[in-house]
Order: structure tokens, then C-alpha cells, then sequence
């Protein structure tokens, strides 16, 4: 397996990707509901990678409890799945999320970036399948239409289509088993059933076809750091913030071998700078670092996190068996 | 699983690496095990020996290792592949090119044996990674590169890496030739080269401490090669220029890591400035915590024997090229 980091001089901690006014709207929302829909404490423990009850109290956000799984360190919330999944399906939240003054400032602040995760994306299909042309890619759960039109017209897909989106109804001209790339980014974190979502990806993949995973990662700095303070991580938009080992388990045991395992984030430590207010002096080594370096330093610590595998979005390469 | 009947001569230190990797790989049956100095043989089961032509005789091995030292590897070689054994040898492929040719000659006139020669680095996780890079087109062409590759070296140590009538070279044929053959591996053919060899601190080693050589294939693109004795620590840098990109590897890991962290950077050029300070384009580094080389040389060896696959990398071919450059250099060095 490998592993691998991004590194970049531009300095991310005076830029955003996300606008405020959306942002904060769909925080409201979830809040709103969350209140509405509090989860039963009844509800399963067991970890959704681990399947046994091997979580540990971690904190507690607008009332749903978070708990630490002591075997493979992935957190996950105490809640009703059935709950989470009616969370997923609200008219309000799909309606801001479709209106195309959300989807164009998304474009705005992430057009970069996709181009760069396309271009990657391109090189990592040749050294794995050795073609960059012609391919078949499915593209699971994407709500961001910018994105969605990106790949499709980027030089390595072949056909394209979009499945389980708010953006459209699924589309179908992939049949099972044909897919030569699966994408499946920003989901696995609202999933308390994870291996039935990845058995359901693998048959979708020819035979040695690739899945590109990527989420929010339970292991990463800011998320172990800010805990319920984390003004990015709230119910039940995130129900599962995987480790990076228990990534790596879910994929293993669900048919896939893992090739290439990665943190690119660059947000962690912009993250918890911006909140380090509230965490007061429970982390007091962090405090000092986030107070007191100058902007470079704490880039250099944003591209530790990177090269260690610490930082809180994970991207994953596995390839079907 | 099918399993090769299999001998190894010379068991020093490439030798127990090798036992130990076809051994794990499954398909070889190591029957005997050969060196003239018992000692190194004599934790390991099978048949013994001190002498390479009765262990040959005797076991009728199907596949023949060789990891002696360089100057009886062309004799071993060219026994074996008469005897109709497939021969898997460590580099360099005897001390000159004359000793390579008697190989190529002795190959050239068989039918159906497998012929390999250790060219290990090409197994590394960052050639894997440079390779793929470049074919994939991602950063254009490849027009330059440029290797360093170096060592904390005592030539004066009685070894036989030392005595130039059992090694053939000094550094450039004992390391450098690794560089050299990974230059040809993403450069191509070089069909000049100029250079020369030192001995810039050891002048009492018959085999040079420092070789430069510059080449150029013939569509003119250009490398160039350093290659060390005298970097009083362990250095493998190198780096690749591309019409649209450049590729940095640094750094080779090995069982001492005394080589650094093996890594592989890469960047786009950005003439327009997107990464926001000119000179600073975003660069992807790969880093890797796994030496898979030695496994994945002998997977390629064995699916070559089974016909799953064929010889890509240390070819007779590779070999005779590599020697060529070397006794090239050498020979400027004596004019």
C-alpha cells in the first residue's frame, strides 16, 4: 500500500471553501432537526466497521452522543439509522442545496480544486489500470453539479453516470460489472451501514476496477482535537468519521485491496485555529502552536499532518478483488 | 503452484537475500546451496557446496542463481545455459563488456531459456511510480535528467569489491551502473556519452572513487551521471525533466534506510502562476514505508519461467547497453 501527500506554498489559512451564508443555513437546518429527531440512547452501539460494541463516550453534540470505537478508532453517532437516512431526504436541505446560487458559489470557491483532484485523478487510473482514455465512471452521491460536469468532460471518461445525487434522477448507461471507476466521495461519512454500501459499489466494478473513496476522517487533527466544537462535524450530517485503519478494514473485508491510502486535506489546522476559543486550554500544546507560530510554521504543520496521515479528509484507492 | 528446481551460487549477502525471497515467492525448490566459504552455507539445508560446477552436475537444476562475485559470473552464466538451466544473475553482468558479449553470444545461441539479470532498482515504489508517470503522458516528454547517486566508501577495506581484478570498475561499475540503467530506463538509448573517472581521494584504489558522464540519445535528450564514493554519506537523487512537468526522486529505501526516505515529487509547470508565487508550482510528493523490490523482481523472474509473462527489465540487452556506456567511459579514462 501506499502512502502518499500533497504539499503546496500556497498558505490556506486565509482561504475558504465553503460560503458562510450556505454554510450556515445548513447548519441551522440540521440543528433544527436534530432537535426534532433527537436519536433514542437505545440505538445500536456496535461499531459500523468493527461490527461489536467497542465504542467508547466521546462527546456529545446538540444531544446525539458520539462514541470512539477502541478497536479501529473510527467515531460514530449513536442514532437511528432510519432517523439519519429521513435527515438525508429533507425537502428543505435538498432544496437550498440544488438552488444554483449554492451550486455557483461552490464552483466559485472549488473549481480549482476539482481540477486538480481530475488531473490527479487521471494519473492515478494510468498507473493502476494503465489507460487514462475510454473509461466507464460511476459517480456515487456527488451534489455538486460543477463537479459532476468536470469529470464528465475530463479526457479519461468514456461514459459517465451520476447515481443517488440530489441533482438529477440516477442514470443508467453503466450496467453492473461494467464500471472501470467508481467515485464515491463525501458519503461514507452518512452511512451506519457502511459494508452493505460498499458491497453494493463493488458489483457495480468490472473485475480489478478502481473505487476512489473520500471522506472525513475520525483520525484527523482537527476532528480528534475540537471534538463537539468542531463547527464543520455535526448530526446527521456525520454519523461515521472513519480512522484511516478503519477505512482500510471496511475495504479489506468488503473485496476490495487497499493501493493507496492518503490525507490531502488542507483545512485542518484553519479549522481548529478558528475555534481554538472554544476548546479553552484542554488542549493547551495546540493552543500555544496555533497562538504563537507564524504562518509558516504552521503550514509546515499542516503538511506533517498530511505526510502522517493526520489530517482529517481521507482519499482512498482500492481496487475490487 | 509449479516449482523450479533451483541452485544458488555464492551465498554472501545477495545470495541469503535472494534464498530468502524465492523461498517466501513459493515457486522455486532450492536444492543446493553453493560457496566456497562454508561458513555462509552451513545454517541452511539441502546440498552443500564449495565448488559451482559440481553443484551444478550434481543437482541438474532446472534454474541457476548467480551471486558470486563479478569476475566468475560471465563462467557460471554461460555453464549453466549450457547445461539448459534458466539463469536469474546479480549485476553487473561480469567486470567489462567483453565478459557481457561472451554472455549475449552464449544466450543469443539457446532456445527458449529465461536470462535475467538483477537490476534491482527498477522494482523500487518510486521508478514504479516515475515510470507510470511519464507513460502516462501526464507531464509530457521527457527531454533531461540528471542522476547522483553516492555512497560512504573505504576502497582501501580488503574486500574483493576492492581488487580490481575481481570486481572490473570502481564505483561506477559496482553502484553507478544502477543509476545508469535507470537513466536508460526513462530516457531511452544513449547513442553518445563522454565522462570520466578519479580517484579524487582514495589514489591508491585501483578502482575509481568518483565517475561524471554526460549522454545524449539520439533525438537529443541529455543526462547526466555522478557517481560516488567519496559522498561520505548515502545519496540517491534523481531528477527528471519533463516538456510540461518535472519528477524528483529522492531518497531509496533499503533494509538500513541509510538511503533517506524513498519519495517521488512531481509538479506541472505554471507559467501562469496558479499555485501564486512564481518559481513555487504545487508539487505531489509520494512517499513509501514498503520495499516491495525484491519480491516483485523474482514475481517477474518466475512468470518468465512459467511463460505468464516475459523478461521487461534486466534483459541481456539492458546488460550489454549499460556495459557499453561503462566500458565507454573506462576507455575514454585510459586514452
Amino acid at each position: 500500500m501506499l502512502r502518499s501527500y500533497q504539499y503546496t506554498e500556497k498558505s490556506y489559512l486565509d482561504v475558504s471553501v465553503q460560503n458562510n451564508y450556505f454554510r450556515n443555513k445548513e447548519i441551522d437546518i440540521a440543528k433544527e432537526y436534530v432537535n426534532a429527531h433527537p436519536s433514542s440512547k437505545n440505538s445500536k452501539k456496535e461499531c459500523p466497521v468493527c461490527h461489536i460494541p467497542s465504542g467508547e463516550y466521546y462527546y456529545t453534540k446538540w444531544g446525539v452522543d458520539y462514541l470512539c470505537c477502541m478497536n479501529c478508532r473510527s467515531i460514530y453517532a449513536v442514532c437511528d439509522d432510519s432517523i439519519a437516512k429521513d435527515y438525508q431526504n429533507l425537502s428543505e436541505l435538498i432544496t437550498l442545496r440544488v438552488d444554483k446560487t449554492y451550486q455557483n458559489e461552490l464552483l466559485k470557491n472549488r473549481e480549482e480544486m476539482w481540477g486538480e483532484f481530475i488531473e490527479w485523478a487521471e494519473y492515478r487510473a494510468f498507473r493502476f489500470l494503465r489507460k487514462n482514455k475510454g473509461l466507464n465512471i460511476v459517480d456515487i452521491g456527488n451534489r455538486m453539479e460543477g463537479y459532476s460536469n468536470m469529470i464528465k468532460a475530463a479526457p479519461f471518461c468514456e461514459r459517465y453516470d451520476l447515481r443517488d445525487s440530489i441533482l438529477c434522477s440516477d442514470s443508467h448507461t453503466i450496467n453492473k460489472g461494467e464500471a472501470d471507476i467508481v467515485f464515491w466521495f463525501d458519503q461514507l461519512q452518512k452511512e451506519l451501514n457502511p459494508s452493505e454500501k460498499i458491497s453494493m459499489i463493488r458489483k457495480e466494478l468490472k473485475e480489478c476496477g478502481l473505487l476512489f473513496v473520500g471522506t472525513r476522517a475520525g483520525s484527523g487533527f482537527d476532528i480528534i482535537t475540537l471534538k463537539e466544537k468542531n463547527t464543520n462535524i455535526y448530526p446527521y450530517e456525520h454519523i461515521l468519521l472513519v480512522s484511516v485503519k478503519g477505512l482500510t478494514k471496511l475495504l479489506e473485508d468488503n473485496g476490495f485491496e487497499v493501493l493507496e491510502i492518503t490525507t490531502p486535506g488542507v483545512m485542518d489546522v484553519k479549522y481548529v485555529k478558528e475555534s481554538i476559543e472554544e476548546v479553552g486550554d484542554r488542549e493547551g500544546f495546540v493552543r500555544y502552536l496555533l497562538e504563537e507560530s507564524s504562518p509558516g510554521i504552521l503550514q509546515d504543520f499542516q503538511r506533517f499532518l498530511q505526510k502522517g496521515c493526520l489530517s482529517s479528509f481521507v482519499r482512498v484507492i482500492a481496487r475490487r478483488i | 503452484m509449479q516449482q523450479f528446481n533451483t541452485v544458488i551460487i555464492g551465498m554472501g549477502r545477495m545470495g541469503r537475500t535472494r534464498y530468502q525471497e524465492m523461498t517466501r515467492h513459493g515457486g522455486f525448490n532450492i536444492t543446493g546451496v553453493c560457496d566456497n566459504n562454508l561458513e555462509c552455507i552451513q545454517d541452511y539445508s539441502g546440498n552443500k557446496y564449495s565448488d559451482w560446477k559440481e553443484c551444478i552436475d550434481n543437482e541438474q537444476p532446472e534454474v541457476v542463481v548467480v551471486c558470486t562475485v563479478n569476475a566468475v559470473i560471465p563462467d557460471i552464466v554461460c555453464y549453466a545455459l549450457d547445461k539448459g538451466c534458466h539463469v536469474f544473475s546479480e549485476k553487473p553482468p561480469g567486470r567489462n563488456l567483453k565478459d557481457t558479449l561472451r554472455m549475449k553470444e552464449k544466450y543469443d545461441k539457446t532456445n527458449g531459456l529465461v536470462l535475467k539479470f538483477g537490476f534491482n532498482h527498477r522494482y523500487h515504489n518510486s521508478i514504479i511510480e516515475a515510470k507510470s508517470l511519464i507513460d502516462s503522458g501526464f507531464l509530457g516528454d521527457v527531454v533531461a535528467a540528471r542522476g547522483v547517486y553516492g555512497k560512504a566508501a573505504n576502497l582501501m577495506r580488503d574486500e574483493w569489491r576492492n581488487n580490481i581484478d575481481i570486481a572490473g570498475g570502481g564505483i561506477l561499475l559496482d553502484q553507478g551502473i544502477h543509476m545508469l540503467d535507470l537513466l536508460r530506463y526513462f530516457v531511452g538509448d544513449f547513442s553518445e556519452i563522454s565522462g570520466f573517472t578519479d580517484n579524487l581521494v582514495w589514489k591508491e584504489s585501483a578502482g575509481e572513487d568518483t565517475a561524471f558522464a554526460t549522454m545524449r540519445t539520439q533525438d537529443g535528450k541529455v543526462a547526466t551521471l555522478h557517481s560516488s564514493a567519496i559522498q561520505w554519506k548515502h545519496k540517491f537523487d534523481l531528477d527528471i525533466m519533463l516538456t510540461d512537468g518535472y519528477i524528483a526522486l529522492n531518497g531509496l529505501l533499503t533494509s538500513t534506510k541509510s538511503y533517506g526516505e524513498e519519495s517521488i515529487t512531481y509538479y506541472k509547470k505554471d507559467l501562469e502562476i496558479k499555485s501564486g508565487k512564481i518559481g513555487n508550482p504545487k508539487e505531489y510528493t509520494m512517499c513509501f514505508d514498503e520495499d516491495s523490490s525484491w519480491e516483485l523482481e523474482i514475481k517477474e523472474f518466475y512468470d518468465a519461467l512459467t511463460g505468464r509473462g516475459i523478461v521487461e527489465n534486466g534483459t541481456i540487452e539492458d546488460a550489454t547497453q549499460v556495459m557499453s556506456l561503462i566500458d565507454k567511459v573506462y576507455k575514454k579514462n585510459n586514452d
